[in-house]
């Protein structure tokens, strides 16, 4: 009997590893999981594996397809179509056409992006970190200031200074131009805001119109071969908008900047991952 | 004789992911061994300048060149994360272009497919697969299965 005993303890290790493979059999689907595939994996055709999942997302395409009637088609023949389009997208990947299709390729950088910014979409946003943001962004979130002004266009200095003379007489721009037989360039009637200020007059003249005081009129201001005169007739200061009317946009921006966060961050790591050469030379002398 | 056959080989296989991407006059870079040629960037740049209406400053070519290796390291990020099996409109549109290139070649009479019908061509690529079955008693076989 102490012999018995014995023997057990000497192999207890053994058995109980016996035993507790056996467990792990039971417990499992009794079926072999080949490495690196999902567990649901149905067929591999040259290795790529096709699932039990990706049958069932087949059949619903056919259902939104072809209606109902993709209920009674039988799991094999689908499988034996994905066989067949696995077969062909290998084909495809041999043949690079990834790479040579730009549409493609856009469509890869797109799902990329989404895979990248999906989180940021799905995650909630507190009231706190809202408010928060809004506070730290308040000039994204205000009216903007607005300018209304004239802007008259001349090709000789001597006539711009009769003319701004001839302003300074009349307090109008308007009014001196006229007297002069002068271009008046052709802008909109209304305060516009600076991103309109650029479109009408282009970034240098409009980052000055924006810098004048009210009633002010423009020393002639040399640009692109031609002289401009400015008077500005009025302006708005910019006014900070309620967060409750704000909200929805705090929401938008929110979102916006945690995606564009969240794009550079995956951006920067793939780039730090990557093996990466450069022909600096070729790129600051190629010739367009 | 051997020793010195293994040194060449490391020597070459060091060397070699190098000399590819710099022996090649057209190449403006690689990235993970892939290649942005002369041609894409050229193309890119042409209108980055058509949109700038201004010449192109070094600052600009490096910026653009930046965006051609941020498209190629997304497109290789989304390819291993298995995109065009998974996404269904990229999928869709690399068979249809697969097969606007089989059928194209078909017609200049340059490749395999010649006269070839699409099914055809599938049964050529599938006897020179290898399709391994793991779950016969999910689903039956094809070909048993009756027909109307």
């Amino acid at each position: 009997m102490g012999k018995i005993v014995s023997i057990l303890k000497d192999h207890s290790r053994i058995y109980a590893s016996i035993v507790a493979l056996t467990l792990v059999f039971a417990g499992s689907n009794s079926e072999i999981n080949w490495p690196n595939h999902p567990s649901d994996t149905l067929v591999l055709v040259n290795q790529k594996p096709i699932t039990q999942t990706a049958v069932q997302h087949a059949r619903q395409q056919l259902i939104s397809q072809i209606g109902q009637a993709a209920t009674a088609i039988q799991d094999s023949l689908i499988i034996e179509r994905l066989i067949d389009d696995e077969l062909l997208l290998q084909r495809a990947e041999n043949l690079d056409l990834l790479n040579a299709d730009p549409g493609i390729r856009k469509l890869l950088a797109r799902a990329a992006i989404q895979e990248i910014i999906k989180d940021s979409i799905s995650e909630t946003v507190s009231e706190s970190q809202l408010r928060a943001f809004y506070l730290e962004h308040q000039d994204t979130f205000q009216e903007p200031k607005l300018v209304k002004l004239e802007v008259a266009k001349l090709s000789d200095m001597s006539l711009a200074k009769k003319v701004i003379q001839d302003t300074k007489d009349t307090s109008s721009l308007n009014s001196a131009v006229l007297l002069n037989n002068v271009e008046m360039m052709a802008i909109p009637q209304s305060a516009l805001p600076a991103h309109m200020l650029r479109r009408y007059l282009g970034p240098s003249l409009a980052t000055i119109a924006q810098s004048m005081e009210n009633n002010q009129i423009s020393d002639p201001i040399v640009l692109h071969q031609a002289i401009y005169l400015v008077q500005i007739l009025s302006t708005q200061p910019a006014t900070p908008i309620p967060f409750d009317q704000a909200k929805p946009a705090v929401i938008r921006e929110f979102r916006r900047k945690n995606r564009d966060i969240a794009l550079l961050t995956a951006l920067k790591a793939l780039r730090e991952k990557s093996s990466m050469d450069i022909n600096i030379t070729l790129v600051h002398t190629l010739i367009i | 004789m051997l020793g010195s056959g293994a040194l060449l080989g490391i020597f070459l296989a060091l060397i070699t992911p190098y000399w590819t991407s710099f022996q090649d006059q057209d190449v403006i870079a690689s990235v993970n061994n892939s290649l942005i040629d002369q041609r894409q960037y050229h193309q890119a740049l042409l209108l980055f300048s058509q949109e700038k209406r201004q010449m192109v400053t070094d600052k600009d070519r490096l910026l653009v060149l930046n965006k051609l290796i941020e498209e190629e390291l997304l497109v290789q990020y989304a390819i291993s994360i298995g995109a065009l099996r998974k996404d269904p409109i990229i999928r869709q549109r690399t068979l249809q272009t697969l097969l606007d290139t089989l059928q194209n070649q078909s017609f200049n009479g340059t490749q395999t497919v010649q006269n070839a019908t699409l099914k055809d061509y599938i049964s050529q690529l599938r006897e020179n697969a290898t399709i391994t079955r793991l779950r016969l008693a999910a689903y039956a076989d094809p070909s048993n299965i009756e027909k109307p």
